[in-house]
């Protein structure tokens, strides 16, 4: 007795191995196409539990795509003996395969009533069915591998944001003390070296009232600069008010403000028609007014003329600011967009080199670039991007 | 001898430089310097039980050693006397942030500490204009 259990379940496990080799299902079912007994679901035809589906019309726990192929079998068998079909099955991926069915009649004898039986075997060619699923728990090994490292790399990117943000308000208090700090010493040296020439002037000769001048306008000339460094800090740390900002207007305001230095140089400003875009209207004026204050301060012999070119690109806009100034050369292009780097004299030229790293802050809030074209005595064109998209008319 | 002005700034040499602006300009009225917030408390709590007027005008500097200006400003603008005294910020910030919570402690004017000592002159002379000879203080001043 205990010969034959043992028997019985090699010959089970070595039926079910062969199932699973074969890439098939084994149903066994009644007359009335009732389940009576499932030998093997290798292809996960049956959906619900096993427990649950005794005893229920087979047809119906079949995929769809199966249901007419198997009744058809079954009915067919139920007549001739035996009958075979093919059907197709759609797996949960959506990837579809063929099967062969084959139903087969087996008549009631002393031990057993009559049942039928019904294979349902996936056709070769198809693509081994168990290797697939090796591969899927590959991919699926992988898949979770990625998300580890994405999910690590996301934590490292917050780390790294806060350091950042840390940085920033180191930043900040920096150019907070240099601001109060710096200028005490500093404005010791201008005021008492100013003090010195108007109490004393009439005891001084020339050459001492040279140097004085010396001091006072080296002591105006680092006032600009640590005004500049505490307006480029200013600019990460202030509040960008993105409004509807018609950028004509924003132009207007620029000219408005430099209203001075073109009438005095009799520079004229031309332009294209400019749009309006979601933007901070403080910084786009800036951004305008230092490129077009920089065309006319470096002017040729001729007066300045400045055009101002807007064009929609795939992703945001690019700007053009041309002029017929005295150009700057290749080689130094790089250079002029960083602090405090001026390409000329300070008896050629007024600045103090913060204007277009200001510019190319701003530009960088908003994703874009800017560079320049240009060669000496034939002007310079400097251009650049902004990635916001123009204003859509919502009214 | 009355005060005229209380000045206060750590700072010898901004002391010095505003001090002379004023002097430039012919506002000879004594300036009285205190060095710390706590020194220019110290110096208004000793006018409140004494027949000596209180300054008229109080400019303060933000940057201070121990209590911050905008502290020593929020003490002044608590105290029902010191309030009514003209106070300016005298600061060498044009941070925006120094300047609206300056005014929103009720600071009376926000001037920035200027470079140029012709500048200093410029604004001891119009303090001098408006806030010493234009303007209407209160009597217990």
């Amino acid at each position: 007795m205990q010969d034959n259990q043992r028997a019985d379940s090699l010959i089970n496990r070595a039926f079910q191995a062969l199932l699973v080799h074969r890439q098939t299902t084994y149903l066994v079912v009644d007359r009335q196409n009732h389940l009576l007994h499932i030998c093997g679901d290798c292809l996960s035809l049956i959906a619900t539990q096993t427990e649950l589906t005794i005893g229920k019309d087979i047809v119906h726990l079949l995929p769809t795509s199966l249901r007419l192929p198997v009744k058809t079998s079954l009915q067919q068998a139920k007549k001739h003996g035996d009958a075979k079909h093919s059907g197709q099955v759609t797996r949960t991926d959506s990837h579809a395969y063929s099967v062969t069915i084959e139903a087969c009649l087996h008549p009631a004898n002393q031990t057993t009533e009559e049942f039928l039986t019904i294979l349902i075997e996936r056709e070769p060619g198809d693509g081994p069915f168990v290797t697939e699923t090796t591969e899927l728990i590959e991919v699926n090994k992988r898949l979770r591998a990625e998300i580890l490292d994405r999910q690590q790399a996301e934590q490292q990117l917050a780390q790294k944001a806060e350091a950042l943000a840390h940085s920033n308000a180191d930043l900040e208090e920096f150019a907070y003390v240099v601001s109060h700090d710096l200028q005490e010493p500093l404005r010791a040296m201008t005021a008492f070296s100013q003090l010195l020439s108007q109490r004393y002037g009439q005891h001084l000769d020339t050459s001492a009232k040279r140097y004085i001048k010396h001091i006072v306008d080296g002591g105006t000339r680092m006032k600009a600069m640590i005004d500049g460094i505490l307006e480029l800090s200013r600019i990460n740390s202030t509040q960008w008010n993105n409004t509807l900002t018609d950028l004509e207007q924003a132009l207007k305001i620029a000219l408005e403000n430099l209203k001075l230095i073109r009438l005095e140089t009799h520079a004229t400003v031309t332009h294209n028609a400019l749009p309006g875009l979601y933007i901070d209207k403080n910084h786009i004026v800036q951004l305008l007014q230092n490129l077009i204050s920089n065309a006319i301060k470096f002017r040729g012999s001729a007066p300045p003329h400045i055009h101002i070119t807007a064009e929609p690109q795939a992703r945001g806009w690019l700007f053009s600011v041309h002029d017929n100034g005295i150009g700057i050369p290749q080689d130094q292009q790089n250079r002029i967009f960083k602090l405090f780097q001026r390409l000329h004299n300070q008896q050629e030229q007024k600045g103090y080199g913060i204007g277009l790293a200001i510019c190319k802050k701003i530009v960088e809030h908003y994703q874009g670039e800017i560079w320049l074209k240009s060669s000496p005595g034939e002007g310079s064109t400097f251009y650049f991007t902004l990635l916001i998209d123009a204003y859509q008319d919502e009214t | 001898m009355d005060v005229t002005i209380l000045l206060v700034e750590d700072s010898p040499t901004d002391a010095a430089i505003l001090s002379a602006a004023f002097d430039d300009v012919g506002c000879h009225g004594p300036i009285q310097i205190a060095h710390t917030g706590d020194e220019a408390l110290t110096f208004l709590k000793q006018f409140d039980n004494s027949i000596q007027a209180y300054p008229q005008l109080i400019l303060l500097d933000l940057n201070l050693p121990g209590k911050t200006g905008h502290e020593v400003l929020e003490e002044i603008k608590r105290n029902v006397i010191w309030q009514t005294i003209p106070t300016i910020v005298l600061s060498s910030s044009a941070t925006p942030n120094d300047i609206a919570k300056s005014y929103r402690l009720h600071a009376n004017a926000y001037i920035t500490k200027p470079t140029n000592f012709s500048d200093y002159q410029q604004i001891a002379q119009k303090i001098q204009d408006f806030w010493l000879k234009t303007v209407q203080l209160p009597q217990n001043l």
